[in-house]
């Protein structure tokens, strides 16, 4: 009844979403006490005294939120450049076995979800931080932090997806420059 | 049968709409996040700085100071002070009936 691919698709966001807002809640207080910047929680987030505190406080935790996307992102391309179950090689196969990590071998289909929603946030990330950057509400480092990021990983997630594709089928591309000709048989 | 399967149809596209709405409200709840800090704003900021360039009025030196009396103070304590007295000087000239 329910799509299959929505629902993996949720299941796999949630988690994400749940680590990227602890990410961003935690570094704006961490933060600002290290600074020594003084907040206040209202009931629509954290309130400070003036616009120099508040820009720098939503530069350096939106950048923690791109260093928490970063390694949402690494690991998702590790698993998916190293661990895919199309890619392994025999040795490190046999090696996560016997370490018992054999969970890390994982197949398209559940890498690719996983793939999809980390680069979505990415992608999310990249816009919000540039229009916040355009405004002044956070340094422009912020958003070519997030900018290098979100185009480096498009790069890494592209060439799994081409490497998976010569896997599945080699002649790939001989096929496309590959002649056909036809012949017909004279009718009597 | 085919009433059936339009049905069956139908409520698989709305299944399925109800899941993209759900994924994209969980996509955008940490992008939401960016939002939660701000700027402590003053209730009357914005009128208080208006007063601020406005405290102190010279009455005679606005346009309408030819219509001002004679005995117009120089100085007035602030804006709102300034426009009790126009208030005070001219309401003889409303007519009559036309008051808020």
């Amino acid at each position: 009844m329910f799509s299959r691919i929505l629902i993996k698709l949720i299941d796999q966001a949630i988690v994400p979403a749940i680590f990227l807002l602890t990410a961003k809640i935690v570094a704006t207080v961490g933060i600002s006490r290290y600074l020594g910047i003084v907040f206040t929680v209202g009931p629509t987030g954290f309130v400070f005294e003036n616009t120099e505190e508040y820009v720098r406080v939503s530069s350096y935790s939106t950048f923690a939120m791109v260093a928490a996307l970063a390694v949402g992102l690494f690991y998702i391309l590790l698993k998916s450049m190293v661990f895919h179950d199309t890619h392994i090689s025999p040795k490190m196969t046999a090696r996560l076995f016997s370490l018992r990590l054999s969970t890390f071998i994982q197949g398209s289909f559940d890498l690719y979800s996983q793939g999809a929603i980390w680069m979505s946030y990415s992608y999310l990330l990249m816009f919000v931080t540039g229009i916040m950057s355009i405004f002044g509400m956070i340094y422009p480092w912020v958003f070519y932090s997030s900018l290098i990021l979100t185009a480096l990983s498009t790069v890494f997630f592209i060439l799994d997806v081409e490497s998976e594709m010569k896997m599945k089928d080699p002649d790939i591309e001989t096929e496309t420059e590959e002649e056909i000709v036809l012949s017909f048989e004279e009718s009597r | 049968m085919k009433k059936l399967e339009a049905a069956l149809k139908t409520g698989k596209l709305i299944t399925d709409l109800m899941l993209i709405v759900l994924l994209l409200c969980i996509l955008v709840l940490p992008i939401t996040s960016l939002g939660l800090l701000q700027v402590k704003k003053s209730a009357n900021e914005d009128v208080l700085s208006k007063q601020v360039i406005r405290k102190d009025v010279d009455p005679r030196t606005l346009p309408s100071s030819a219509d001002l009396p004679e005995d117009t103070p120089d100085k007035f304590k602030d804006f709102n002070d300034f426009e009790n007295y126009l208030l005070d000087v001219y309401s003889e000239d409303i007519p009559a009936g036309t008051e808020e």
